[in-house]
């Protein structure tokens, strides 16, 4: 009777840490990317956006040579059929280059994703996070060829 | 008794550790967003203009303000070489002995179906001149630059600055030729000029691609 009592306890704290977070698994499969721009245009500000399907939008300001893509992230070893909260903020707004300097920035002025999901019977989501982009509309400023970062932090809460 | 006890043990131990997993339920990711900015693209001369091989005088005996010039053009769509003699005159003429060609232009590198304009030297601002003559020979000038599409979204029209018909196709890739007007010497007397001498006259001018 008391290994019975034992056991159940065990049983119910077994259940704790699969749900507990510290097992869940964030993978990033791709960062948000809004592609490779020809900047045709910076007397006034110009905007790019990426929709969280993946479909790009840009102002007159842009030529699109490749596009881009949403940031997609797969989100795995939670409980089956749970819904996740999912935020995501702008960490650093203006871009950065490898250089550093001599060159007019972009601002990532904003980024979307669904507020929520529900993982599927394996424990498992993805998700889509877009964001829109926005020239410095300087006319004296300059965009160097180069590749330009932002940061942006997602996170899953539940 | 007993019983009663322990089961409010688990109950606790239970409610304990439901309450530390929501405590820390969160994720975070720190990422990126990228762009990639490519402005620069390729515009490369396939081959240079060329009037071809001319029999031609200048108007050495006028004066500046009334002296004329015969003219060769070389038309951009290909349409061949073409001479025209001022009326009247007998100083100044060209005739054509070998046809000339238009030079041609490839752009590569922009973005798909992107619309480029052309910028063409301003008139009489290129001067042909021949390496071993003497500054007093004979010189040339070149005017009334035009071009004509030969590939990309609006290939085979001639190109039209109002609406920048200068169109890539859909792997950014745009080529075109262009022709101009050559005029033979109008610096007259003033300018103490001599007729041509056999040779190559050469000059360089610039053709900007933009968006």
């Amino acid at each position: 009777m008391r290994f019975k009592r034992v056991s159940i306890i065990k049983l119910i704290l077994g259940s704790c840490l699969l749900v507990s977070p510290a097992r869940a698994a964030v993978e990033l499969e791709q960062a948000l990317d809004f592609g490779t721009l020809v900047m045709i245009d910076n007397h006034s500000v110009g905007t790019i956006s990426m929709s969280m399907d993946g479909d790009v939008n840009f102002s007159r300001h842009f030529r699109v040579l490749t596009q881009g893509h949403a940031a997609e992230l797969t989100l795995s070893q939670y409980p089956s059929y749970k819904m996740l909260s999912i935020g995501a903020a702008v960490m650093q707004a203006q871009t950065q280059i490898a250089s550093g300097i001599g060159s007019e920035q972009f601002t990532l002025v904003s980024v979307e994703t669904d507020g929520s999901v529900v993982t599927d019977s394996a424990g498992m989501a993805r998700v889509f996070v877009g964001g829109t982009l926005q020239s410095s509309g300087d006319p004296s400023g300059h965009y160097i060829d180069t590749e330009y970062q932002a940061r942006l932090l997602l996170t899953i809460d539940y | 008794m007993t019983n009663v006890k322990t089961l409010s043990k688990v109950i606790a131990i239970a409610l304990l550790a439901a309450g530390a997993t929501q405590a820390t339920a969160k994720e975070t990711v720190n990422s990126t967003a990228t762009v990639k900015v490519q402005n620069a693209f390729d515009l490369a001369e396939n081959t240079g203009l060329d009037f071809g091989t001319l029999r031609v005088t200048a108007d050495t005996g006028t004066a500046k303000a009334t002296a004329v010039a015969a003219t060769v053009t070389v038309k951009s769509d290909g349409s061949g070489t073409t001479a025209a003699n001022p009326s009247g005159s007998v100083l100044a003429s060209a005739q054509v002995i070998a046809e000339g060609s238009p030079a041609t232009y490839t752009v590569t590198k922009v973005a798909p179906f992107s619309k480029m304009v052309i910028t063409f030297p301003a008139d009489d601002s290129v001067i042909l001149s021949a390496a071993s003559a003497p500054n007093e020979t004979s010189k040339f000038t070149l005017s009334g630059f035009e071009a004509y599409v030969t590939s990309g979204a609006n290939a085979n029209t001639a190109y039209d600055t109002g609406t920048s018909n200068l169109a890539a196709d859909v792997d950014g890739t745009v080529t075109f030729a262009v022709g101009a007007t050559l005029n033979t010497d109008k610096r007259g007397t003033e300018g103490a000029i001599t007729q041509y001498i056999d040779g190559d006259y050469t000059g360089k001018y610039d053709i900007i691609v933009a968006y």
